[in-house]
């Protein structure tokens, strides 16, 4: 198995790790100071790092960074209600005016249902579409079934529906 | 929000249709959210706080190079043991032949170096030889007292052994040639002591375009100054992170850099050993490595810079 570099971890895993660790903080910097330490621990690790095979690797990573998010959010005991979970709103010139209203809208509910939603369908949820996990690798971090996972994923996406419905705001 | 819609009342499915929709919307979202995450900025501070304690990261696909390089090195340093190896085994082999030619009893040492196979040898340079047994080598214990023919006409390389060259291995100046790059030692200036102002990495001769960020972060270990700064001007990029490190485990002598340029990235690397106890990391983009060297040397000239001479501007 080639050996990586840390540039190439960093590339295939920071997305994961920086949403496996907002999921927990849902905030911006608290969450970005978890990335960079959680990142730090791989470079102090390299040599044992840099071989595991990539499943391994990714189940660490996510492991690492909740876990340093769990702690970080103890430490400061805050909780933080953010609404955008990044930076400001990004115009696309490409849609008309109308169309980025209505998607912003869209955007601002599915955001606050997610975070309302009891963990137990938001983590799934979470997991598959900001951390780019499979269902599989989902079902191994968690230690449930691939079918729980499909099943909680499942319920997740009936209360967006749900909640979408429930504002008047199209999703079709 | 109505607690109302987050009860687990899953008694109507969601059509086909729709659980794509919903996929969809997710997906686009996570997307977008994620795009607006600042990645590259979260590397350099990653990197910038390695180094604070003493970690140093190669940027991309430089930890493959690196180990190519010291693989060279180790490859270099067996060629040259093994031609020397050859070449003592071809000088005993000749040796052995010129004796058993001889067919001489072992009665002292003059006859190995007697006249004539010497001057075989050294055609251009007759010497008389009056050999005495200081100047034979120790461990000839076949030699003979009468002058031969030799067989094999001497070469140069296996008579004088010294024509076995090893190369020279010490640290520096050397230069790496690699794919699509360069890597090396050059010996550059040593501090007479450690900077104690982030500002002290800020090479005078910047390109002006280039907005200045000095870092002195009170809580990272000392030292951990660093200094960054970045621009644009017309079609060309500069960026310029330095840092200043201690207890780094490289093996360079004081006022000597160890460098590694990409030539596809454009990136240039420098560690530089500024005093007994600290180095200094420097990374550049968008310099050559004269340029980025020429930089680096000013900085060794801090103590005589005047206040004010660089004016720092708010990092971008």
């Amino acid at each position: 198995m080639p050996e990586r570099d840390f540039d190439s971890i960093y590339k295939d895993y920071s997305r994961l790790v920086y949403w496996a660790a907002y999921r927990v903080l849902n905030d911006k910097e608290m969450t970005e100071d978890v990335t960079q330490n959680v990142f730090i621990t791989v470079l102090k690790n390299m040599a044992d790092i840099a071989s595991l095979p990539d499943a391994q690797l990714k189940g660490w990573l996510y492991r690492v960074a909740v876990n340093a998010a769990v702690d970080a959010k103890r430490r400061t005991g805050k909780e933080v209600l953010s609404d955008e979970p990044v930076g400001a709103e990004v115009a696309d010139d490409a849609v008309s005016t109308e169309e980025q209203v209505m998607k912003k809208m869209l955007y601002s509910a599915v955001r606050e249902t997610l975070r309302g939603m009891e963990e137990t369908y938001r983590e799934p949820l979470m997991m598959y579409y900001y951390s780019e996990m499979s269902v599989k690798e989902i079902a191994d971090a968690l230690d449930i079934s691939e079918g729980t996972v499909k099943s909680r994923m499942s319920r997740g996406r009936k209360i967006l529906a749900r909640h979408l419905r429930a504002r008047g705001i199209s999703y079709e | 929000m109505n607690e109302e819609l987050f009860k687990n009342d899953f008694d109507t499915e969601l059509s086909p249709e729709e659980s794509a929709a919903i996929d969809r919307i997710l997906a686009g979202i996570s997307a977008e959210d994620d795009r607006r995450v600042d990645y590259d900025g979260m590397l350099r501070r990653i990197k910038a706080a390695a180094r604070s304690e003493g970690i140093v990261v190669f940027p991309s696909d430089r930890a493959k190079k690196r180990k190519g390089l010291v693989k060279r090195l180790a490859l270099g340093a067996a060629t040259a043991a093994a031609v020397f190896v050859v070449g003592l085994a071809a000088m005993l082999v000749l040796r052995t032949v010129l004796d058993d030619d001889a067919e001489a009893p072992v009665v002292g040492t003059e006859a190995y170096f007697s006249e004539k196979p010497v001057k075989d040898a050294h055609d251009s340079t007759p010497v008389k030889h009056t050999a005495k047994a200081t100047s034979a080598p120790k461990d000839n214990t076949k030699v003979t007292n009468a002058p031969v023919e030799p067989v094999t006409e001497p070469t140069s390389a296996p008579v004088e052994p010294s024509l076995s060259v090893l190369p020279d291995l010490s640290p520096f100046p050397t230069e790496f040639p690699m794919r699509g790059g360069s890597a090396g030692y050059v010996e550059l200036e040593s501090f007479e002591t450690a900077p104690e102002d982030a500002a002290d990495l800020v090479p005078a001769d910047l390109p002006p375009c280039m907005n200045v960020m000095p870092v002195d972060d009170p809580l990272l270990p000392v030292p951990n100054l660093s200094a960054e700064a970045a621009g644009a001007d017309g079609g060309n990029e500069y960026t310029y992170t330095c840092t200043v490190v201690s207890d780094l485990d490289v093996e360079l002598e004081v006022g000597v850099a160890m460098y590694k340029y990409d030539e596809e990235s454009g990136h240039i690397t420098y560690i530089w050993r500024i005093t007994d106890e600290a180095y200094l990391v420097a990374d550049f983009d968008g310099f050559s490595l004269e340029q980025a060297q020429e930089l680096l040397t000013s900085l060794a000239e801090f103590p005589e810079r005047v206040d004010g001479y660089v004016e720092y501007l708010p990092a971008a």
